[in-house]
């Protein structure tokens, strides 16, 4: 509950959010941090498992940083699993070669197979919208989700995925361009 | 400086679906997570822990319901059953008593058996010389 204080005392101040205590940080950033892991690796428990790593090393070597940096500094081991994943799956898959194909059946997305159930409009175009953020390359789409939906800067971005910024804007230019031309013809939306 | 002063539609509207999707994650999924942040408050060890027993449960779950299972769980018991099954061998086997022989045998019997052999040994060499 004091967590919650800490983050609304702290909102609305500036463009940039500092926070009191890393568990207001954390309960801040858990859903978004979980969601972009789950639209990286696809299953619940891979991106559960993805989000505490990040979450406890954030814990252990940077809780004396500065505030101001926790946000691009969790990104930035976020990001360093979720690669990891995507090391070990490749491996995996290689060492593996057999059952390639029936993993990709077991591992869809966990709101692919309940979701569609869900017959409103509203949660089929979220979930569309998800899934064809899942086609993206993992580094464009993580450039997309990183600087539109969780707000980060150019620079910011750029630390948290650690390449050059020239990098970001490519891969953000190059992943609005998909989500353009996929969107744009499955939903009509006038952009 | 952020994206968001200057963002485009596209970005804005993906966003606001993101966020609404967000809104409707299942209970199970808010308490998962919950948990998740309390445990890297709380400390390491447990979560690790936690995590491997995820893992194993995933893993199991998935290879139950895979096809290589399907066929190479026959194929295990199978196996296990011919190891545990014992055979009976000959050696094994306990001799007659040779009194039993000897004594219940009545000698007449004996000496009809030894007709019976010679008759059916003629006979097999009578067709073969035959043939």
């Amino acid at each position: 509950m004091t967590a919650m204080t800490d983050v609304a005392a702290t909102k609305g101040q500036g463009e940039s959010e500092s926070y009191l205590t890393m568990e207001a940080f954390l309960m801040s950033v858990e859903k978004k941090g979980y969601r972009i892991a789950q639209i990286a690796v696809g299953e619940h428990a891979d991106a559960l498992d993805i989000l505490q790593d990040a979450m406890c090393k954030l814990v252990s070597y940077y809780s004396n940083k500065p505030a101001e940096q926790w946000k691009p500094l969790f990104y930035r081991i976020l990001h360093n699993r979720i690669n990891d994943w995507h090391r070990h799956n490749k491996l995996k898959q290689m060492l593996f070669f057999w059952k390639s194909e029936d993993s990709q059946d077991v591992e869809m997305p966990i709101e692919s197979k309940v979701e569609p159930m869900l017959s409103v409009a509203k949660e089929q175009l979220q979930q569309d919208v998800i899934n064809v953020l899942t086609t993206l390359p993992v580094k464009q789409q993580q450039c997309f989700l990183f600087r539109a939906w969780e707000g980060m800067s150019v620079k910011e971005t750029a630390m948290a995925m650690e390449c050059s910024e020239g990098s970001i804007k490519t891969h953000y230019f190059r992943a609005v361009q998909k989500l353009k031309s996929a969107l744009g013809e499955s939903h009509d939306i006038k952009i | 400086m952020t994206l968001k002063s200057d963002q485009d539609p596209l970005a804005d509207w993906v966003s606001k679906q993101l966020d609404d999707a967000n809104e409707q994650l299942t209970e199970q999924q808010l308490k998962d997570i919950q948990q998740v942040r309390l445990n890297a408050l709380r400390g390491q060890t447990e979560i690790r822990q936690r995590g491997w027993l995820f893992r194993a449960h995933e893993y199991i779950a998935q290879q139950l319901g895979s096809s290589s299972v399907l066929v190479a769980a026959p194929v295990a018991v199978a196996v296990i059953m011919g190891l545990l099954v014992s055979y009976s061998n000959e050696s094994e086997i306990p001799a007659l008593p040779l009194e039993y022989v000897s004594t219940d045998v009545p000698s007449e019997e004996l000496a009809l058996l030894e007709d019976l052999d010679f008759a059916t040994w003629l006979a097999e060499n009578n067709q073969e010389s035959v043939l």
